[in-house]
């Protein structure tokens, strides 16, 4: 099975919404085309209050979860691929991916581009991963369709090459996925040596004391957020530093001109028209944009606390009948939220159904000490057909001899007349009554145990 | 110390950054002549000219998806001959030019640079982890701070004379800075006037069958789908999701 990455990445200790859309967007590639999904996430080396990452990038798409490991994760404020290189490539050296994707931050654009180079793989920035058709589908920022030559290219039966694709996905792009599932935790060790087990990175030297970072000078509100068209009206207490960056994010009010990608990774457009580059569009008349530019400077400029993106509780139950799907087999993808609280059949059809039968009309299995019911999500009610259960010829155990004691307490169907009848006619196995107690073992007391002792 | 810098790109930051770290040389990749970027290059500062072409260049340096892998393969190989492994090039639409140029040297990279600088070397207190400054004092280069732009504010980074700097495309005021700086010290070097030197692919030492083959194309007949961003309802919905990016203040100026 196809394994598709997903590095996520925090800021000031939550997760970035990009990270979050492009696990979305990964969940239905995976849905869809049967891919596991991975979220990495680099391990923090204090644990924090906050929600258990696991269960967040669950409920938010991922299969599992990689924690990322090593020394020099946190060393510095912001990912940088010297850092995570050695945890980057052990991870891939354990899941060799299908596709890699980031959200389109300041850091993945220093850590795909370099990622794909040692891997071998190809790097689409700011493009886009669909599935039309039940084909994965690589688009570029333009949305122009792309091929990997080499994964088409096959000779002489021998299967063509699959090269990994290292993707960044724009903010905005996609929407996020949410379910019910609590992902699997994996761990990936920190290995130097691993990358040697990757073909492309055998002749490759990791490199070791590059570039560190000595401080980190926060940016000032308008040098984070810049506006062409009209301007905003941001409150900026910190001094502007001299010599000037360009803003991360370009807000663009009316006709203005277009925001350059390669400067700004969150682009804006506020205006009457729709603004093929940008990732964030308003639509407002032309009349009102100085009276937005002001207003949106404010609310940017506001010292309340950011609302944290809530992560979603259990799905209702669906009710709803799925139309056009003649054969239930058949898998239903869809673009919206993946709902797994309907149980399925395994290859085990006979347990199941006796598992079922089990169950009460309600459909909860009776809970005893050994089995508590799920806490978050009930599984909707079912209708359960009365099973029937067939007598079947019972060996009686022997009254007296060494074969009594193995016998003892040993639970033994009743007499068909003796089970409780459904108005059919049918006999109902009552769960609660049935002896599951364990049998006690007592110790052989026959002659040929007295010999196998003695042997 | 000797640097490459990419020129004829926006608006030759590189090689005016270049010129300011060091002795620098200027290459262009282009089948064009008069060579674009090159002859300002040199006022800016470079001391040798480097235009990099062979006619087996002319299909693949058109194709978009894989020019940058390209010009990466080159540059490398250019950096071998001249044994020089401090690069500056320009922050590329694709941004893979920089990174793909560092791992083939095999060096470190550092991208979204806004300025650089030589500063003196400083040993870092006993007890931490070796640093690049140590590193840089044993093999003697000279130790470079690198001020790179990222979403929480600009870091500045130290490190030894050895890597790929991607300067982004911006007319920032330490750009400005760096063109004076540069036209003032590299004074006495445009004295030499220097001459634009052609290199082919032979006398870089490879075929056109060592060029890189591009991993990806185009679908043909091309097709596109349209990808849209998203569309807020009012601007409270926006600015949350602004703030959310990361883009609301910092703690420090709510206080303020």
């Amino acid at each position: 099975m196809a394994n598709l990455l997903v590095m996520m990445e925090f800021f000031r200790g939550a997760l970035l919404p990009v990270s979050l859309e492009t696990l979305g967007q990964a969940r239905r590639l995976g849905s869809t085309l049967g891919m596991t999904v991975y979220a990495l996430v680099p391990l923090p080396p204090q644990p924090t209050e906050d929600e258990d990452i696991t269960v967040r990038c669950g409920r938010f798409g991922a299969d599992k979860v990689m924690l990322l490991t090593g020394d020099s994760l946190f060393v510095e404020h912001e990912m940088r691929f010297e850092q995570y290189s050695d945890a980057l490539v052990a991870a891939c050296t354990m899941l060799p991916p299908r596709l890699f994707l980031m959200g389109d931050t300041p850091a993945a654009r220093d850590i795909i581009p370099r990622l794909a180079a040692r891997l071998g793989g190809a790097y689409v920035a700011r493009g886009a991963a669909l599935a039309q058709s039940q084909q994965l589908v690589l688009c570029d920022s333009s949305g122009r369709h792309l091929r990997i030559p080499l994964e088409s290219a096959s000779s002489d039966g021998i299967p063509p090459l699959t090269v990994p694709v290292m993707m960044t996905s724009e903010a905005g792009r996609y929407d996020m996925a949410w379910g019910d599932q609590d992902a699997e935790l994996m761990i990936v060790p920190p290995n130097d040596e691993s990358a040697q087990t990757i073909p492309n990175l055998s002749t490759s030297k990791l490199v070791k004391g590059g570039f560190v970072e000595e401080t980190l000078e926060p940016l000032p509100l308008p040098l984070r957020v810049g506006s062409q068209g009209e301007s905003l009206a941001l409150s900026s207490p910190a001094p502007l530093p001299s010599g000037g960056a360009p803003p991360v994010c370009q807000i663009s009010f009316g006709k203005a001109a277009g925001s350059d990608a390669i400067l700004s990774p969150w682009r804006v457009s506020i205006g009457s028209a729709v603004e093929e580059t940008a990732n964030y569009q308003l639509i407002l008349p032309e009349g009102e944009l100085a009276t937005a530019a002001k207003v949106l400077g404010g609310l940017l400029s506001a010292s309340a606390p950011v609302t944290p993106i809530a992560t979603p509780g259990p799905l209702p139950a669906v009710t709803k009948e799925l139309e056009g799907f003649d054969d239930s087999n058949e898998f239903t993808p869809t673009a919206e939220s993946w709902d797994y609280s309907a149980d399925t059949l395994n290859g085990d059809e006979e347990t199941t159904a006796r598992i079922r039968a089990a169950m009460g009309a309600d459909g909860r299995v009776p809970v005893t000490a050994a089995y508590a019911a799920p806490s978050v999500v009930t599984p909707p009610a079912r209708p359960v057909a009365a099973v029937v259960i067939p007598a079947r010829p019972v060996n009686t155990p022997p009254a007296t001899g060494a074969g009594a004691a193995m016998w003892e307490g040993f639970a033994t169907m009743p007499d068909e007349e003796d089970l409780p009848q459904d108005e059919d006619g049918n006999p109902i196995f009552d769960v609660a009554r049935a002896d599951t107690a364990p049998v006690p073992i007592a110790p052989p007391s026959g002659s040929a145990s007295k010999k196998k002792e003695g042997a | 110390m000797k640097v490459i810098a990419l020129a004829g790109v926006a608006g030759n930051l590189a090689v005016s950054m270049g010129a300011r770290l060091g002795e620098c040389t200027a290459v262009a990749i282009t089948a064009e002549t008069p060579v674009p970027g090159l002859q300002e290059a040199q006022a800016l500062g470079a001391s040798q000219l480097i235009r990099l072409w062979d006619p087996a260049l002319t299909e693949p340096v058109q194709d978009p998806l894989g020019r940058e892998h390209l010009q990466a393969t080159l540059l490398a190989v250019l950096c071998r001959r001249l044994e020089i492994r401090f690069v500056v090039v320009p922050e590329t639409s694709e941004g893979w030019l920089g990174p793909a140029l560092a791992e083939e040297l095999d060096v470190p990279h550092v991208t979204g640079v806004l300025d650089a600088e030589i500063v003196a070397p400083a040993v870092p207190p006993s007890g931490q982890i070796p640093s690049a400054v140590s590193r840089a004092l044993a093999m003697g280069l000279p130790t470079v701070r690198v001020q790179r732009r990222c979403l929480s504010g600009i870091q500045r980074l130290r490190g030894p004379a050895i890597g790929v700097l991607s300067v982004l495309p911006v007319a920032a005021g330490s750009t400005v800075s760096a063109q004076s700086g540069a036209s003032s010290t590299a004074a006495g070097r445009q004295e030499k006037l220097p001459l634009i030197e052609t290199w082919d692919l032979a006398r870089l030492g490879i075929s056109a069958m060592d060029l890189p083959r591009p991993l990806i194309r185009s679908v043909l007949p091309e097709k596109r789908t349209e990808l849209t961003g998203r569309v807020f309802p009012n601007l409270q919905a926006l600015a949350e999701r602004l703030r959310q990016d990361g883009l609301a203040p910092l703690p420090k100026e709510e206080g303020a």
